[in-house]
């Protein structure tokens, strides 16, 4: 798991204000690229006190064998993966759908807050793997949960998409991910890398939430005497 | 029978017309975008539907800098100004970009009228340029004014960033092209191609096709 805070990534190639973006409305944004993905926050206008974070699952190194879904992380960070009526395979490198042609489903548990504090981008390296094993350039399209979606080409060499939600309000609790202008049989969706982004005041730590827990168990405990 | 297809024909009516769970679709690729009406299914797209296309490529004019630049016609009219008030815009070479570095170069697009819906679809071919409008690799974040937006490297290779609306209720009103890179005080965000794309109102044709099931009929 690796962590990135938005504000510590300022490179000197890079406009490190988002002033000129002006009047113009918030909603979704959606990436190509890792680096842009994680350097983007910096440029949102989201509330001053807010800080980014974002943590990578290498769900494509899963156990290899059969799973009818896969679910991790926790708090902010939780998420889930089936493949409709299709189950999942984990081959090592890669987690796909059995079934040729099926969709994937990502469900995220952590949604915004009433403060907005929670998930607010979620990104991914997908990949299109024929029957034989081999992969092969194609494009998917991502639908979210609000019904906006992102057609794109997928390839060996660009295998990340991915998306903020620059509206603080705005709660994306999922995303579909389909073959595109593809057709069965012979070709699998599949996904090696996870990548989810918070925004909202500071990032709970594990610790801190460890805590919490633990301090939340002992008062319920003293209160139950 | 004759009742019964002119009965589908009113339920395809009556489909046209209802709004479906609809919003914008982004696309990397010009060529998908192009296609892109035949596979959307929303509330002002049926199998079959013809939508219009109109390209700007910047041609006509050479060298000039004002303060708004202007083009189109009808549905597919467009103006381009600076995101700085008082800025200016430049058309060089085939581009229009932003005339200072660091600005954002914002285009408006016609609203819907009459029988027309608006822009529902818009592309472009986005870069960096220089001062004499020669193209520059460089990462822009490109915005639609509902708050749908794309940011990336545009390149050569991959200069092409498009969007559909398939909601009847929400035509793209305006396009801005945000600079990320910062590539120095002589290179200036814009376009070079832009794809503007509309369909026709849910009314006309779902009349259309009433009239059509209607002559049929009498033809018969």
């Amino acid at each position: 798991m690796r962590h990135f805070i938005a504000g510590a990534f300022v490179s000197t190639g890079i406009i490190a204000t988002a002033a000129s973006a002006g009047a113009a409305s918030e909603g979704i944004a959606f990436f190509d690229d890792l680096k842009i993905w994680e350097a983007a926050p910096a440029f949102f206008s989201y509330p001053e006190s807010w800080v980014t974070d974002n943590v990578e699952f290498a769900v494509g190194q899963t156990a290899v064998g059969y799973y009818p879904g896969l679910s991790g992380g926790a708090d902010w960070n939780a998420w889930a993966i089936s493949a409709g009526n299709a189950g999942l395979i984990a081959n090592g490198s890669l987690l796909y759908a059995t079934a040729s042609g099926a969709s994937l489903r990502l469900d995220f548990g952590g949604k915004p807050g009433t403060d907005g504090s929670g998930l607010h981008g979620v990104g991914g390296n997908f990949r299109l793997r024929n029957e034989d094993g081999t992969f092969f350039k194609g494009e998917i399209r991502i639908e979210l949960s609000n019904g906006e979606a992102i057609v794109e080409e997928i390839s060996k060499s660009n295998p990340f998409v991915g998306f903020w939600a620059t509206d603080p309000t705005l709660t994306i609790t999922s995303m579909t991910l389909s073959p595109y202008g593809l057709t069965p049989p012979d070709f699998s969706i599949g996904i090696t890398d996870l990548y989810l982004g918070y925004a909202g005041v500071a990032v709970p730590a594990p610790g801190a939430l460890a805590l919490l827990g633990a301090a939340g168990l002992i008062g319920f405990s003293r209160r139950r005497r | 029978m004759k009742h019964s297809a002119f009965i589908a024909s009113l339920a395809t009516v009556a489909s046209v017309v209802a709004t479906a769970d609809a919003a914008i679709t982004a696309y990397a690729r010009h060529s998908t975008w192009a296609a892109a009406p035949a596979n959307l299914a929303g509330s002002v797209f049926t199998p079959g539907t013809a939508a219009s296309f109109a390209t700007e490529t910047f041609a006509g004019a050479a060298g000039s800098s004002t303060t708004s630049y202007s083009g189109g016609s009808a549905w597919s009219s467009w103006t381009a100004t600076s995101s700085v008030a008082g800025g200016s815009v430049t058309v060089n070479n085939g581009a229009i970009f932003a005339s200072a570095a660091g600005s954002s170069l914002v285009i408006n697009f016609a609203a819907p009228s009459g029988s027309s819906m608006g822009v529902m679809g818009v592309g472009g071919d986005f870069r960096f340029f220089d001062q004499y409008g020669m193209p520059v690799d460089g990462r822009i974040w490109v915005r639609l004014g509902n708050g749908t937006s794309v940011m990336r490297n545009f390149t050569a290779a991959e200069p092409f960033v498009g969007f559909w609306s398939d909601d009847a209720s929400s035509p793209i009103l305006s396009l801005r092209i945000q600079p990320i890179s910062n590539l120095g005080a002589t290179t200036f965000v814009g376009l070079d191609s832009l794809y503007l794309a509309t369909v026709p109102a849910p009314g006309s044709v779902a009349l259309l096709a009433a009239v059509g099931m209607i002559g049929s009929r009498r033809r018969r």
